[in-house]
């Protein structure tokens, strides 16, 4: 009798326990994570995330809240937020920024540990080679996970619509690598058609970089550090050496001068508003130079190639936890959910089926709006694609699809620049970097308007790198590639 | 009332024209910003601006309205911050210079050498973002926005210091007080009331502080809803620009639902003309006059 | 023993007496302590090599590391001559063109003129640096801008390429900070223009004084102590330029930094790239003590030379 009675609350405890699991469960890990807008926060952000939690809590235990943060605040405010502490944040996209200054000030976690533990996905991407973390290695230690990539691999490029390769007579072939010298006979036919026209779009306004990567054969500056601090100049260079000095940069000068002068580039080109994109769109250009991957060709343009296509070091950057964060296990499982779950990624991505978006092709991932949606009412229509697997992200266009993609990174992977897995840290050469960044800030936005006279102005740049320093930071630079490269 | 010499005929009669040729001077500009934020953006992209909108276009209009609950919204953000700012920094800066000008107070000439001094070393903008940020927690609140601007000028303590010394009469302050007046009633019942002129000045100079800001905006408000006007147009410029300046590194972001020039025009316009309008009612206070410095402590 | 408790008395005395007072400067004294005295130690970042995980105080000493990079560039001495030749012109144009103004707009007695001058010279005041580029550029730029298109070849002149001629800059650029201030500073000047006793210009003009004597002799004299302060004020600020001016403006166009450059657009520039607080500190440093010093400085020059006129 005793030993039923026991054993029937020891079943009944049992069957209580079993029952009341879902019922003790912890309340969820509360995560705040930043939400990159173009500067609107979308109305129906939070609606999105609703939808997101109810993914998520069942999951991983993890209750989300997006904090929308514009593009500029994110650049402008992310090192006060991290460095103060002033703004809970458990993960973060310090957009375009190279977080090496991050890790210098400790402000980031290291990653290791925290994907080991909990992110399972995230490991095995990372195992089948995808290059999600192999830019952020600093001192061994990995501190950010960038989407994975629809396509890796850059080169040269001149995005230009059709209709003026039609109407010139062009010949055009897309995997065909033209030289400048092609590109002036171009732009003199455009010209010669449309005298209004400024055929070449070239915008340098307040530009803090050269954009001569985008014209020119491989370049590589070691893990996104800036171009002036030196860089491998072709695929097989293993020796760091100035870009501006090299006659590759110089006979792009040339013809940037000479299109100026030859009316091919509008003559504020250093000093207007508006991008290339917006230039070309109100008709006062045909094309710009742009990186040559399928991904940058809108409807109704073609890429001529001005290199081959080839891969390398990317810039730091992507996903990171700051070392305030409150829940940074709870932060990484939700990284390894939205990467892995690509039903998820499209949520946070493009918003809800049916309501911001419907499927057009369920092949190719080609959407569309739903009736009487546009871009500018819709109550969600985000488009920095920051989030997952950038391969299972579908697209609001037509003419881009996966297959063009995989083609180029398969193109691309076969011209490995010897930069690849190296970076550069600048800590013994601040201040030469310093003075050299303002240097560049100086001259490189003229030059590469063409809008002055090379003779006297290029010399003057090049001596004013010199003496900010830049010999020095060279010779820094190779010691480290040396060192790095052996291993 | 005497009559004017021939010479103070021609003084003012320069004065007219001056003062003419500076307004429009001024107004020029101004008629080409709203000129241009009635033209069509590609049309102005191409063309640029002209002083009659070539090819007319209401969109920049079209899209404020369409866009009013946030406009219209940073619009009663903005009054409101404006309103209840001026006022708070007029009330501490006057009752702290009141403070300051009693003759024989201990500590006196300290206190004023330390508020001077504020105006010569900051601490810089982090140190202070931690403070508020971390330990009073005015980061998107209103506070946000009136905190930090209002006592951004120490001078003005200064300025109200002095302009207390020349203007109160004495005899008047000791009639109150033999009626038995303590010094919270003189402050507000005899020391304000005479004080309007350098009320108007610095309430003009705080006011226009206020409705311009977008700086400390920045960093303590980053809440939408929350926005005054200026941090609207600073945040869409700002955005734009740095967009267009990384457009080769962010593949496939869809620029065309960013705000044209000519909206940002619009904005601006819509910005400045509620204190253009409420601007002469203050002017009114000024003929009494101020004189700043002079009288030391 | 006496003498202790008296000195109580007298301290209770004034205690009663001064501190309704002391109450009510407080909301002001504490908020210049939280504003302005608690981020101040923040300054030792500028000799800082930041940790954050340490915090500010436990990061490591950098010595004056972080002020090189002033000195490294070897443009130090075009940007600070730009910085503070800039700000002398501006100090000095426009306190006499803002005194100017203030006359003039005294001699307007119809309120209705008067208050529509004011307001619209205050326009361009409320206008962000930003809008002002964009209206500077449909000035001077080559293809649209206006001066090119239509002023120039009515004068029958060629286009001028402004954003690569050096030349004209020192000129725009004071012109439209001008521009842009006058509507502000003369309202302070006429504060005080408007202040002077009627009775000393109705003294002169019973003398037979002109109206230029009268204003050499009575007006400007008044607004000797007003010039002073609005000076020394400028002063501490001369090695500071404002930024929207000197980078928007000129749209950081680089053939005129010789001409546009200043510390501030410095600074941003060589700091772009790289997120570095201390050497963020140390360039605000820098600025500040040069100010401190020149405020110390002119103060004591105006003191030898009129006592009474000095600021302390």
């Amino acid at each position: 009798m005793r030993k039923q009675v026991v054993s029937i609350l020891l079943a009944l405890a049992l069957c209580l326990s079993l029952v009341s699991v879902p019922a003790l469960a912890e309340e969820p890990d509360h995560i705040v994570v930043t939400f990159l807008t173009l500067g609107a926060t979308p109305p129906d952000l939070v609606k999105v995330q609703d939808k997101v939690n109810e993914k998520t809590i069942p999951q991983i235990n993890v209750e989300v809240e997006f904090k929308a943060v514009s593009a500029y605040d994110a650049f402008a405010l992310f090192p006060t937020w991290v460095s103060t502490g002033g703004e809970r944040i458990d993960l973060m996209l310090p957009l375009l920024q190279d977080i090496r200054s991050y890790v210098d000030q400790q402000l980031l976690l290291p990653l290791d540990d925290l994907i080991a533990e909990n992110a399972p996905h995230l490991t095995a991407l990372m195992e089948e080679g995808q290059p999600i973390v192999s830019n952020s290695i600093f001192d061994g230690e990995v501190y950010a996970v960038t989407t994975v990539p629809n396509m890796y691999g850059q080169g040269g490029g001149f995005v230009v619509g059709e209709k003026y390769i039609e109407e010139t007579g062009f010949d055009y072939d897309p995997s065909r690598v033209y030289t400048l010298d092609d590109l002036t006979g171009l732009f003199a036919a455009i010209k010669e058609k449309h005298p209004e026209m400024y055929p070449c779009g070239v915008v340098t306004t307040g530009k803090t970089n050269s954009e001569f990567a985008y014209a020119s054969d491989a370049i590589d500056s070691l893990g996104g550090a800036p171009t002036y601090t030196g860089v491998l100049m072709g695929a097989d260079s293993t020796t760091i050496v100035d870009m501006y000095e090299s006659e590759e940069y110089q006979n792009y000068l040339r013809h940037l001068r000479e299109w100026n002068l030859a009316g091919y580039i509008h003559p504020d080109a250093a000093t207007m508003e508006g991008s290339v994109d917006s230039l070309k769109a109100a008709g006062v250009t045909a094309g710009y130079f742009m990186v040559s991957a399928p991904v940058q060709r809108k409807e109704g343009d073609v890429i001529i190639r001005l290199s081959e296509p080839y891969q390398c070091s990317a810039g730091a950057g992507g996903w990171v936890i700051p070392f305030r964060a409150v829940e940074p296990a709870a932060a990484m499982r939700f990284l390894d959910l939205v990467w892995s779950d690509s039903d998820l990624a499209n949520l946070i991505q493009w918003g809800i089926e049916g309501e911001h978006y419907v499927m057009l092709d369920k092949d190719t991932g080609y959407i569309g709006f739903p009736e009487g949606v546009t871009a500018t009412n819709s109550g969600y229509y985000i488009t920095l694609g920051v989030w997952g697997d950038t391969r299972k992200i579908y697209s609001f266009s037509a003419s881009n699809n996966q297959a063009e993609n995989d083609a180029y990174t398969e193109e691309a992977s076969k011209r490995q620049t010897q930069g690849i897995g190296i970076s550069f840290n600048m800590e013994n050469v601040t201040n030469e970097v310093a003075a050299l960044s303002a240097v560049v800030a100086q001259y490189v936005p003229t030059l590469e308007s063409g809008s002055v006279d090379l003779e006297m102005y290029y010399p003057q740049f090049i001596q004013a790198l010199k003496a900010a320093g830049i010999d020095t930071v060279l010779a820094e630079k190779q010691a480290q590639f040396n060192e790095q490269y052996q291993k | 009332m005497h009559t004017l010499t021939k010479q103070e005929k021609g003084v003012k009669i320069a004065a007219y024209i001056i003062l003419t040729l500076m307004s429009m001077f001024a107004v020029i500009p101004f008629w080409l910003l709203v000129s241009s934020s009635f033209s069509d953006s590609s049309y102005a992209i191409a063309n640029g601006y002209r002083f009659l909108p070539q090819k007319t276009s209401l969109e920049a209009y079209r899209y404020i309205v369409s866009q009013w609950d946030q406009i219209g919204h940073a619009y009663l953000i903005t009054i409101i911050v404006t309103v209840i700012g001026t006022s708070l920094s007029l009330l501490i800066s006057t009752m702290l210079a009141y403070g300051l000008m009693q003759p024989g107070l201990p500590g006196g000439k300290l206190i004023t050498g330390l508020i001077l001094f504020t105006m010569l070393f900051s601490g810089g903008i982090v140190p202070q973002y931690m403070i508020y940020s971390n330990y009073l927690n005015i980061k998107n609140t209103l506070l946000g926005l009136i905190v930090p601007n209002l006592l951004t000028n120490a001078f003005s303590v200064v300025l109200v210091r002095n302009f207390f010394m020349t203007t109160i009469p004495g005899e008047l302050r000791e009639a109150m007080e033999l009626d038995g007046a303590g010094p919270y009633r003189i402050y507000f019942q005899m020391v304000l009331p005479l004080s309007k002129p350098i009320l108007a000045t610095l309430g003009i100079m705080a006011a226009i502080t206020y409705w311009n800001d977008w700086n400390n905006a920045l960093y303590y408000i980053t809440d939408t809803h929350l926005f005054s006007v200026q941090q609207l147009l600073n945040e869409m410029n700002n955005n734009i620009l740095f967009l267009a300046n990384n457009s080769g590194q962010l593949q496939g972001v869809d620029v065309t639902t960013l705000p044209t020039v000519t909206m940002r025009m619009a904005i601006a316009v819509v910005g400045i003309l509620p204190i253009m309008i409420a601007y002469p009612f203050f002017q009114k206070y000024f003929a009494k006059g101020i004189t700043v410095g002079a009288v030391k402590g | 023993m006496q003498s202790v408790t008296q000195k109580k008395i007298v301290r209770a005395n004034r205690f009663r007496k001064y501190g309704p007072y002391y109450l009510m400067m407080l909301p002001g004294l504490l908020y210049f302590l939280i504003n302005n005295y608690l981020p101040m130690p923040g300054i030792i970042l500028a000799f800082k090599k930041v940790n954050w995980r340490l915090g500010i105080f436990g990061s490591k000493w950098n010595g004056l590391k972080n002020f090189t990079f002033l000195l490294s560039s070897g443009q130090l001495a075009t940007i600070v001559r730009n910085t503070v030749l800039y700000n002398l012109a501006f100090i000095v144009i426009g306190t006499v063109l803002a005194i100017a103004v203030a006359i003039l707009l005294n001699e307007v007695r119809s309120k209705a003129a008067n208050r529509i001058f004011q307001t619209l010279i205050l326009l361009p005041y409320l206008m962000s640096m930003v809008v002002v580029s964009y209206l500077a550029y449909a000035f001077l730029s080559v293809e649209t801008g206006y001066v090119n298109n239509a002023i120039l070849p009515a004068l029958g002149m060629e286009p001028i390429r402004f954003y690569q001629e050096p030349g004209y800059w020192p000129f725009i650029l004071i012109l439209i900070n001008t521009w842009k201030g006058i509507g502000f500073t003369s309202v302070v000047y006429l504060a005080a223009v408007v202040g002077i006793s009627e009775d000393l210009f109705e003294a002169a003009r019973v003398d037979g004084a002109s109206k230029f004597q009268q204003i050499f002799k009575i007006t400007l004299p008044c607004l000797k102590p007003t010039i002073i302060t609005m000076f020394i004020l400028s002063i501490s600020k001369i090695f500071f330029s404002d930024f929207g001016l000197f980078y928007q403006v000129p749209k950081n166009s680089g053939i005129l930094y010789p001409v546009t450059q200043t510390i501030d657009t410095y600074v941003y520039n060589a700091l772009m790239n790289q997120n570095n607080p201390g050497m963020s500190a140390a360039a605000g440093l820098f600025q500040s003590v040069v100010g401190c010093v020149l405020v110390v400085l002119s103060n004591a020059l105006i003191r030898k030379v009129s006592r009474e006129d000095a600021l302390f």
